[in-house]
């Protein structure tokens, strides 16, 4: 917000607002976009009235832009982390398990056959 | 169920319980009864501090895993837990912000006996195949109790949980690689991991709770919280590990275990409830103590960088 001429209304500016939106109950809050706007309960308004004209939500979060801390594009370390090898930690990595349950006349499982046990 | 029982009176008690049987979530932010609120801190506050507990049988085993790629896989595993404990204790600090409490006091609660965790991570896991029958059948346990927590009545433990069951999947894959592998292994292998589903089958009936439930549980029932009982989660596990096991060409530790295929019930051996109900209360466990004693000694023995910390940071504001 504005300099030292704070009480000049003219030179003084909307703060810069980023948005976040839950569609519903179980989602996270996601980023979608940003606003300007005078004070923090303008600003929902406004990422209202600009990002769900037709899309329903449960609920937005407004984060005023400076008080998000990025990390820096230039940090490379995400790409390095996704150039060594990592099977060993995905489930992607056991595609033997499958066979070899076969081999013992069993079929495999995964995580999503109990889920759905647990709904039943 | 009577709703406003112990609140008579009180339209907030009653509205609240609406919203719960409309199969509504609630929020941290949203007004919530206080038996509620403490509920569900024992629940989270156990189930963090049980994730953080859990990664100690298995960090055992990585100094001694016997190729690389498994000790890599352990490692990742290990991280994982550590990582399931964080999130589920911010969820729990959430809630017990009215109470003052932070970090520190969730942390000290397990090594002060004020919290405790689950059976199974007071147990040895004396070779390799206990390792990969942790991944096999507690993993698998576990993933089939937090799997029903998915559509827990509070948002941010159900959100928190999809997280987590994303990652188990790895981890309950992770665990059956290394007893398939002993499986088709030499008889020295097949036996040791034989011995290994023996170790921990007796646990893993005592881990899913009696079957009649103590009267938090079923409060916790009442509130959705949790949406199934102690005995229906141990039938499903049952249901799907014993005839795994079984294909394995592998024995389970049951002589009364058969499956009545009419009601489909599993009549089992009910474990030692005292023997096990007293370990997990006096932390009496053959490796209870020995595991609180490295926690305490981790949390205790970081004290100084977390302060550093903390005074680094009222330097750098006091700077500007
Ligand atoms: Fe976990
Ligand atoms: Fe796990």
């Amino acid at each position: 917000m504005a300099d030292n001429k704070e009480n000049d209304p003219e030179s003084q500016h909307y703060d810069v607002y980023e948005v976040f939106v839950q569609r519903d109950p179980l989602g996270y809050h996601t980023h979608i976009g940003s606003v300007v706007a005078a004070s923090s309960e303008m600003a929902q308004i406004v990422a209202r009235e600009n990002f769900l004209r037709r899309d329903t939500a449960i609920s937005i979060w407004v984060v005023r832009q400076t008080n998000i801390h990025e990390t820096s594009y230039e940090d490379t370390d995400f790409f390095v982390n996704r150039a060594t090898d990592k099977s060993y930690r995905d489930v992607a990595g056991y595609v033997d398990n499958a066979k070899k349950w076969k081999a013992f006349k069993e079929r495999a499982i995964t995580i999503d056959d109990l889920v759905r046990d647990a709904k039943r | 169920m009577s709703p406003g029982s112990q609140v008579n009176g009180d339209s907030r008690q009653v509205t609240f319980m609406e919203r719960i049987e409309r199969g509504e979530k609630i929020e941290a932010t949203d007004w919530m009864p206080e038996e509620y609120r403490k509920l569900l801190i024992k629940q989270i506050h156990m189930h963090g501090i049980s994730e953080v507990m859990g990664a100690y049988p298995e960090k055992e085993w990585v100094p001694k895993a016997p190729n690389l790629r498994r000790k890599l896989a352990l490692i990742a595993k290990v991280q994982d837990e550590i990582g399931h404990g964080q999130l589920l204790l911010r969820v729990a600090e959430d809630l017990a912000k009215p109470y003052g409490k932070v970090r520190d006091d969730m942390i000290e609660d397990v090594y002060t006996g004020r919290v405790k965790f689950h059976n199974v991570f007071h147990m040895d896991a004396p070779t390799w195949a206990d390792a990969g029958v942790i991944g096999f059948l507690v993993d698998g346990g576990a993933i089939i109790t937090q799997a029903s927590l998915l559509d827990s009545s509070y948002a941010p433990y159900g959100r928190i949980l999809t997280r987590i069951c994303a990652e188990e999947s790895f981890h309950m894959q992770h665990g059956e690689s290394i007893v398939l592998a002993l499986a088709e292994g030499t008889e020295e292998q097949r036996e040791m991991l034989q011995q290994a589903i023996h170790h921990w089958w007796p646990s893993m009936m005592f881990f899913f709770g009696p079957p009649e439930m103590s009267g938090a549980s079923l409060r916790m029932m009442d509130y959705r919280i949790r949406t199934r009982t102690n005995e229906e989660l141990r039938q499903r596990f049952i249901g799907r590990y014993a005839p795994r096991i079984h294909a394995l060409g592998l024995t389970i530790p049951d002589a009364k275990l058969c499956h009545d295929p009419t009601t489909d019930q599993w009549t089992y051996s009910e474990p030692d409830w005292d023997w096990f109900g007293h370990m997990v209360r006096e932390n009496t466990g053959p490796k209870s103590q020995e595991r609180l004693q490295m926690r305490k000694q981790a949390h205790e023995g970081q004290k100084w960088v977390r302060d550093a910390m903390i005074r680094a940071t009222v330097l750098q504001t006091q700077a500007i």
